[in-house]
């Protein structure tokens, strides 16, 4: 063969060499069906009926696999349609939704608007105890005009009602036989999500299978997910390098070396599972010496946020305010400061030249908070007030804590949905969720039209105003927001995290 | 013997009141119950959680509850679970059969390292062997056993690419899963147990060869080994029993720590968590289970003297 042939020939090669690569690589970007992905999770869900249990072992690791709601977030935290196809706000108080069509329950029935009314129904009727009465009390009545249509007719408007329809609790549509047959859904799980239960042993793992009825076509790609509990992280992190388990979640201890390996891919920020989280320091604002709002404003002068940072999870986090940053323009950027001497002036002028002494409560579960209270503890001795740390169970923590038997504690919450969570829920005297139990008031005017305000620049405006006011009266101290941490095999794809949910993993499949 | 064991058999019954009773009255003691935990940190409305106490029965005078409680047990059901709502009897037979096969691996392990290297360090009194023996013991002794069951996963995971399959698994159902599975936390729960039994039958077989009944059979021409295995070991072995007896009711308790490290879904988590959670009737459940159960393993460990130890037997 002479050069010039020669040239060609190599030359056609290369070009169908590079084609081949490129569709090779097109095609491994396209989901792949199949595949059970198994993941480590270090509790199990206490709970697994949607309207009873909050708890993010429930909602945000299992129950998003199996039920959804009318409206769902995009990466972006944008609301997007989910089961409802369409909304519009008619006005302040009343709500349109168009039903998506073609959606069946596990049992094989299509969902329609008598679905929708009875699951809220269900969530605001007393006798089934739900936590989340008080995320719907807005809603007034709901009226169904159709098999297609729900609207909802709010008492006053009410600023996170859409955001809270998007989840990740209390938002999913249940059917009523699955009630009715069952008395809850505890024991059996009926829900219109991408996967079905199969199996469920405590303590020890969650099995679902593909629902193959799923309103999306195409999807889910897996054939299953197989979640097992893994109490310890060091057996979890075990599990995930030897390859038995494909999915899990960490904690800023062991990042640093997980980043290292090569064969694992790990996530970090506010935005992945269990992100966003905020620890904070609460005195009891009922009970003196914190019922004066200088003593309270001394110790917040008097803690150093940023070692706490630094030496509790290890920079994986920023000091926050009362709403975490990772939040968006609803977050004020707090400034603080570390002023020694205008602390002490301030105790002085509350009648505690020489300090006093007290108590914290936390509990060792969480062993962030035990480390916070050490910190605290000794910024707080440069101001003559000594803290003595006691370490309480958790049945009786709550207990202690929620009955005003305490005189400060250190508490880290999960990530919330929506801003309100952070303002009314803690702030406003009559909120079950005040749980720094201030109750002068002082704040109720405010966060009720914060949480009213669904025009978001006067919104925004209304929350900032909130928080500034927070910031001075200090009815809690707070302290930082700190970053989740997931792990995951290579081999997962189509992963989404999200510090709310798994959602659903319909769209993740496996390449193996 | 009937009679022995009828009579063993009905003090059975004031232990399981007494144990009841006990309790019913700790856990009611404790700060905090069921509705709390569930709840968790969103409890603030009283009224929702008055209403829940009702919905659990909580409401009512202890006394009212405990004899509700017992009349029930009478029947033969010991309720549902306050948090799973599945009933406890199911609860119990489906952790003890785990905890169960965990303290089997444990025992074998203990048995199979404990025993002959027991009956090596005797006869090889005063040898190196003998004392390298010893150090092991002490080594064996002094390990805490979650430390050695982390250790071994950890070293499994990074040098053999290898984790212990997970889940429920018994041992007449998966066979190969199981065995899998247990070799790392009944090594790690077994060694320790292992030591106590190799320092055990190591003394006892040192006394029996001191016997005279040993010196005559050696005398008589009798094998080594037969004068061990016929005569000696029958005599030495009885306070291994007992020993044997006493720490397999331990572990089957729940060793909690191990359950934990390896997720395996035993007795033992099962107990952390009803308490956790303050799930009465699962605790009370439990608590009687246990209670039997223990006295129910004494009594066969007598047996079992009897059949070993004929002087008893005439008695």
């Amino acid at each position: 063969m002479n050069q010039h042939s020669r040239r060609v020939l190599v030359t056609a090669a290369a070009l169908g060499f590079a084609i081949l690569v490129g569709c090779g690589m097109a095609v491994a970007q396209q989901p792949r069906p199949g595949g059970i992905l198994t993941v480590a999770d270090p509790l199990g869900p206490p709970v697994l009926d949607p309207h009873k249990d909050g708890s993010y072992q429930s909602s945000g690791m299992v129950l998003t696999l199996m039920y959804e709601g009318l409206l769902t977030r995009n990466e972006k935290g944008e609301l997007q349609p989910h089961l409802a196809a369409s909304w519009k706000a008619v006005s302040p108080t009343l709500y349109e939704f168009r039903l998506r069509r073609g959606v069946t329950f596990h049992n094989g029935r299509e969902m329609d608007s008598s679905d929708v009314k009875y699951s809220f129904e269900r969530e605001l009727d007393p006798k089934t105890g739900s936590p989340f009465r008080a995320i719907w009390s807005a809603i007034d009545r709901i009226e169904t005009p159709d098999k297609w249509t729900v609207r909802f007719h709010l008492q006053y408007p009410s600023a996170p009602f859409l955001n809270y329809l998007a989840g990740p609790y209390g938002h999913q549509i249940v059917p009523r036989e699955g009630v009715e047959k069952n008395g809850d859904l505890n024991q059996v799980a009926v829900g219109t999500g991408p996967f079905q239960l199969v199996e469920y042993v405590p303590d020890s793992h969650l099995k679902f299978e593909k629902y193959k009825g799923y309103w999306k076509k195409g999807q889910p790609y897996l054939d299953g997910v197989m979640i097992r509990i893994i109490k310890d992280e060091s057996a979890r992190i075990a599990a995930i390098r030897a390859g038995a388990v494909d999915v899990t979640y960490v904690t800023a201890v062991n990042a640093p070396a997980l980043k290292q390996d090569k064969n694992l891919v790990l996530l970090e920020g506010d935005n992945v599972f269990y992100g966003m989280t905020l620890a904070q320091f609460i005195p009891n604002d009922s009970k003196a010496p914190f019922s004066d709002k200088r003593v309270r404003q001394a110790m917040s002068l008097a803690i150093e946020r940023k070692e706490l940072v630094e030496s509790v999870i290890f920079g994986a986090g920023v000091v926050s305010g009362p709403i975490p940053p990772g939040m968006g323009p609803f977050a004020l950027k707090p400034s603080y400061t570390v002023d020694l001497d205008r602390a002490k002036h301030l105790l002085r002028e509350a009648g505690h030249p020489n300090g006093f002494k007290a108590t914290v409560k936390a509990s060792p579960q969480y062993p962030l908070d035990v480390a916070d209270c050490q910190i605290i503890k000794s910024n707080l001795q440069r101001i003559g007030i000594e803290l003595d740390i006691q370490l309480v169970e958790w049945g009786q923590f709550l207990k202690e804590w929620l009955g005003g038997n305490y005189d400060t504690i250190c508490l880290t919450s999960g990530p919330l949905a929506d801003p309100d969570a952070f303002t009314y829920d803690y702030f406003h005297s009559k909120s079950p969720r005040n749980r720094a139990k201030f109750f002068t008031g002082e704040l109720d005017e405010l966060v009720t039209q914060a949480r009213m305000a669904t025009e978001p620049a006067k919104r925004r405006e209304l929350l900032l105003e909130v928080q500034r006011q927070a910031l001075d009266l200090a009815p809690v101290i707070y302290l930082y927001s700190g970053n989740g941490f997931e792990v995951h095999r290579p081999a997962v794809k189509g992963y989404r995290p999200s510090r709310l949910s798994r959602y659903g993993f319909s769209a993740t499949w496996l390449e193996r | 013997m009937l009679q022995f064991l009828m009579r063993r058999l009905l003090v059975l019954i004031p232990i399981l009141i007494g144990v009841s009773i006990l309790s019913f009255l700790l856990l009611y003691l404790i700060p905090g119950d069921v509705v709390d935990i569930l709840m968790g940190t969103e409890s603030g409305d009283p009224a929702r959680l008055a209403e829940l106490r009702r919905l659990f029965g909580l409401d009512r005078p202890l006394p009212v509850r405990f004899v509700e409680w017992f009349g029930a047990v009478l029947h033969g059901d010991l309720g549902r679970s306050f948090v799973t709502r599945r009933p406890v009897a199911t609860e119990i037979l489906t952790a003890f059969p785990v905890t169960l096969q965990l303290a089997a691996a444990s025992l074998l392990v203990a048995l199979v390292i404990g025993v002959p290297l027991g009956i090596y360090a005797a006869i090889k009194r005063g040898s190196v062997g003998s004392a390298g023996l010893s150090v092991c013991v002490l080594l064996g002794l002094s390990i805490p056993n979650f430390w050695l069951g982390i250790l071994l996963i950890l070293f499994a995971s990074l040098y053999l690419h290898w984790f212990p399959p997970q889940g429920l698994n018994l041992v007449w159902h998966q066979p190969w899963e199981t065995l899998k599975q247990l070799v790392f936390p009944g090594f790690a729960l077994g060694l320790a147990l292992a030591a106590m039994v190799m320092r055990m039958t190591r003394a006892c077989v040192l006394e029996v060869l001191a016997q005279d009944y040993v010196r005559t059979a050696r005398a008589k021409g009798l094998a080594e080994w037969l004068v061990l295995g016929q005569h000696a070991l029958r005599n030495a072995l009885i306070p291994v029993v007992t020993l044997v007896g006493l720490q397999f009711g331990y572990l089957l308790g729940g060793a909690i720590v191990i359950e934990e490290i390896f997720s395996l879904p035993g007795m033992g988590r099962l107990v952390l968590r009803s308490i956790a959670q303050r799930d009465f009737p699962l605790v009370q459940g439990i608590l009687l289970f246990g209670g039997a159960s223990v006295v129910l393993l004494n009594l066969c460990v007598d047996v079992c003297y009897v059949l070993l130890d004929p002087r008893i037997r005439r008695r």
